[in-house]
C-alpha cells in the first residue's frame, strides 16, 4: 500500500533562480496489488512521483509511506523502471535480468530463467542491450524489476518509445508479468488507452506543479478490450482537455 | 569489398611514402645521407641482433613505468572519480603537474637518480601517469546518473556496485587513458636514451648519427614504431576482450 499526502517537492534550478515546484499538496493512494495510470501533461511532475516513491528524491514536506512506513531510502522492494530502461551495456540480456539477485548475494539462474521465458527473451539471453530492439529493451528491464520481487513497481512511461504495435504487445506482456507477483503499481503514461487498458484507477494531474484533477476508476476484469470501453473512454478524455482549458483547475 | 578498402587505403599510404622515399633517395644520389628502402632493409637484417636488444630494452623500460603508473594512477583515478571531495583536493594539484611534458622531469631524474634503470623507469612512470589518471577519473565520475541509480535501486551496494558497475562503466575511458599513456611512455623512453641512459633503441639512434650511419638511424626508427604500433595494437585487443 503506498500512500501519498500533502507532498511538496520543489527543484532548485542548476542554473540558479527560483525553486521550481514540481508537486504541491499531492495525494495518491494505491493499494497491494493495485494497478493506477498518472496520466498528465509534460514536465508537471510525474516522474517526481515515482522518484519519492522509490526513494531517489526527499519530500519537501508531507507523507510517502509504503505499508505504513515512511520512505527514507532506495530499496530493492520499490523498483523504479526508468524512462529508458537504463540497462547495463556491459551486461548481457541474462546478467542484466539477473543483477538484482546477484548484488543481494541471491544469485538464482533458475529465476533468471523463468523471468526471461515470462517475457519472451529466449534465445536472446546472450545479447547485449545495444543488439536488442526497443521492445525487447523494455522487456529486459521490466524482468530486472520483477526478478527481485518488489512490492512496488514503478513505471516511467515505460513504452513511449515504442510504435504502436509493439507496445500493444507489451501490455500484454506487462500484464502478465504482473500477474506472477502481483506488485502494486504506479504506471506513468501519455496514452489514455494504454491507462485503460492496464490501471484499475487513473489519476488525471493537472500542469506543474502536479495536483490530481480527477481520479477514474476502471471497473473492468482482465484482460481487457480498450476498443470495448469507449463510454469510459470518452469520459477521460473530457477530463483531460477540460485541464487544457482550465490548466490547474482542481477536482 | 569493404575489407579490401579497409586494408587497401593504409597500405596505398605505405606505398606511395615508400615510392617518395625511393624518388629522394635516387635523386639525391647520397646515401651516407639518404639511403633508400632496400638499404635500410638490409642493415636491419645485418644488425638484427643489436636491433632486436634494444627494442627489448626499451620495451622494458616502457613496460616497468607503464605498469608502475597503472597500479597507481587506476585507484587513485577511481577514487578521484567517485569521491568529489578528494576530486577538489587533488585536481588543482594535477592541473599544474599535467601539462608539464614528461621529459621535462628528466634532468631532475638524472640528479636524483643518476643514469640508469631506474631513471628511465620513472621518465616512462611519469609520462603514463597522468593520461591513465585523468581517464580513469573521467570514466568513473561520468557514470550514467540513471544506471547507477538502478543499480543502487536494485539492491547493489558497496563492493559490488564498485565491481559490477562504476568500474565497468568506466572501463572505456580508462582503456583510453592506458592507451595515451603508452604511447606517452614510448616517446620518454627514447628522449631518457637519447640524453643518456644505457643501451635500447633511443641510444641505438643516438650512436647512428656519431657513426655517420643514417641506414641504422632509420632501422632504429623502423623498429620503434613496428614495437609501439604491435604493443599498442595488443592493449586494443585486451580492450575488446575485457569488454565482451
Ligand atoms: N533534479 C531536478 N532538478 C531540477 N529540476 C527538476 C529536477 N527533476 C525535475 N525537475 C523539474 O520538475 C518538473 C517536473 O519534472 P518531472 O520530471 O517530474 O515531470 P514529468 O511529468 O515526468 O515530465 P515528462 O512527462 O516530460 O517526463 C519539471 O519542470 C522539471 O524540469
Ligand atoms: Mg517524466
Amino acid at each position: 500500500m503506498i500512500r501519498l499526502r500533502s507532498v511538496n517537492k520543489a527543484f532548485a534550478p542548476a542554473a540558479g533562480g527560483p525553486a521550481v515546484d514540481a508537486l504541491v499538496g499531492f495525494d495518491l493512494e494505491v493499494g497491494g496489488g493495485e494497478i493506477v495510470a498518472i496520466l498528465g501533461p509534460s514536465g508537471s511532475g510525474k516522474t517526481t512521483v515515482l522518484k519519492l516513491v522509490a526513494g531517489f528524491e526527499r519530500a519537501d514536506a508531507g507523507v510517502v509511506e509504503v505499508n505504513g512506513a515512511p520512505v527514507t531510502t532506495i530499496s530493492p522492494q520499490r523498483v523504479l523502471v526508468q524512462q529508458d530502461s537504463a540497462l547495463f551495456p556491459w551486461l548481457n540480456v541474462e546478467d542484466n535480468i539477473g543483477f538484482g539477485l546477484r548484488a543481494q548475494g541471491r544469485a538464482d539462474g533458475t529465476a533468471v530463467g523463468q523471468w526471461v521465458r515470462r517475457l519472451g527473451l529466449v534465445g536472446a539471453e546472450r545479447r547485449y542491450p545495444k543488439e536488442l530492439s526497443g521492445g525487447m529493451r523494455q522487456r529486459v528491464a521490466l524482468a530486472r524489476a520483477l526478478a527481485v520481487r518488489p512490492e512496488v513497481l514503478l513505471l516511467d512511461e515505460p513504452f513511449g518509445a515504442l510504435d504502436a504495435i509493439s507496445r500493444d504487445t507489451m501490455q500484454d506482456v506487462l500484464e502478465e508479468a504482473w500477474s506472477i507477483t502481483r506488485p502494486s503499481v504506479i504506471l506513468v503514461t501519455h496514452s489514455v488507452d494504454e491507462a485503460l487498458r492496464l490501471a484499475d484507477r487513473v489519476v488525471v494531474v493537472s500542469e506543474r506543479p502536479a495536483r490530481v484533477r480527477a481520479t477514474v476508476e476502471v471497473p473492468a476484469g482482465r484482460p481487457r478490450d480498450v476498443a470495448a470501453m469507449g463510454e469510459l473512454r470518452r469520459a477521460l478524455r473530457e477530463v483531460i482537455r477540460g485541464g487544457d482549458a482550465m490548466p490547474g483547475e482542481g477536482a | 569489398m569493404k575489407r579490401l578498402a579497409a586494408l587497401g587505403w593504409p597500405a596505398l599510404g605505405v606505398v606511395t611514402l615508400v615510392l617518395l622515399w625511393v624518388g629522394a633517395a635516387l635523386y639525391m644520389g647520397k646515401p651516407h645521407v639518404l639511403p633508400g628502402p632496400w638499404a635500410v632493409a638490409e642493415t636491419m637484417f645485418s644488425m638484427r641482433g643489436p636491433l632486436v636488444v634494444a627494442a627489448a630494452k626499451s620495451l622494458s623500460r616502457v613496460g616497468v613505468g607503464w605498469l608502475a603508473a597503472a597500479a597507481v594512477a587506476l585507484p587513485a583515478g577511481w577514487a578521484m572519480g567517485a569521491v568529489p571531495a578528494l576530486d577538489r583536493e587533488l585536481r588543482a594539484l594535477l592541473s599544474l603537474l599535467r601539462p608539464i611534458p614528461p621529459f621535462v622531469w628528466l634532468p631532475l631524474l638524472l640528479l636524483w637518480v643518476g643514469i640508469g634503470e631506474p631513471s628511465s623507469w620513472m621518465v616512462c612512470f611519469v609520462a603514463a601517469l597522468f593520461p591513465i589518471l585523468a581517464h580513469a577519473r573521467q570514466g568513473v565520475a561520468e557514470t550514467p546518473v540513471a544506471l547507477a541509480a538502478a543499480a543502487e535501486n536494485l539492491g547493489a551496494t558497496g563492493l559490488h556496485l564498485w565491481a559490477r558497475v562504476r568500474v565497468p562503466a568506466a572501463l572505456p575511458l580508462t582503456f583510453t587513458g592506458l592507451k595515451a599513456g603508452w604511447s606517452l611512455a614510448w616517446m620518454s623512453v627514447v628522449a631518457a636514451e637519447l640524453v643518456g641512459a644505457d643501451g635500447g633503441l633511443g641510444q641505438l639512434i643516438l650512436d647512428s648519427r656519431n657513426l655517420a650511419r643514417p641506414d641504422l638511424a632509420m632501422s632504429g626508427m623502423a623498429v620503434l614504431g613496428a614495437v609501439a604500433a604491435v604493443t599498442g595494437g595488443l592493449l586494443g585487443w585486451a580492450e575488446r576482450r575485457v569488454a565482451e
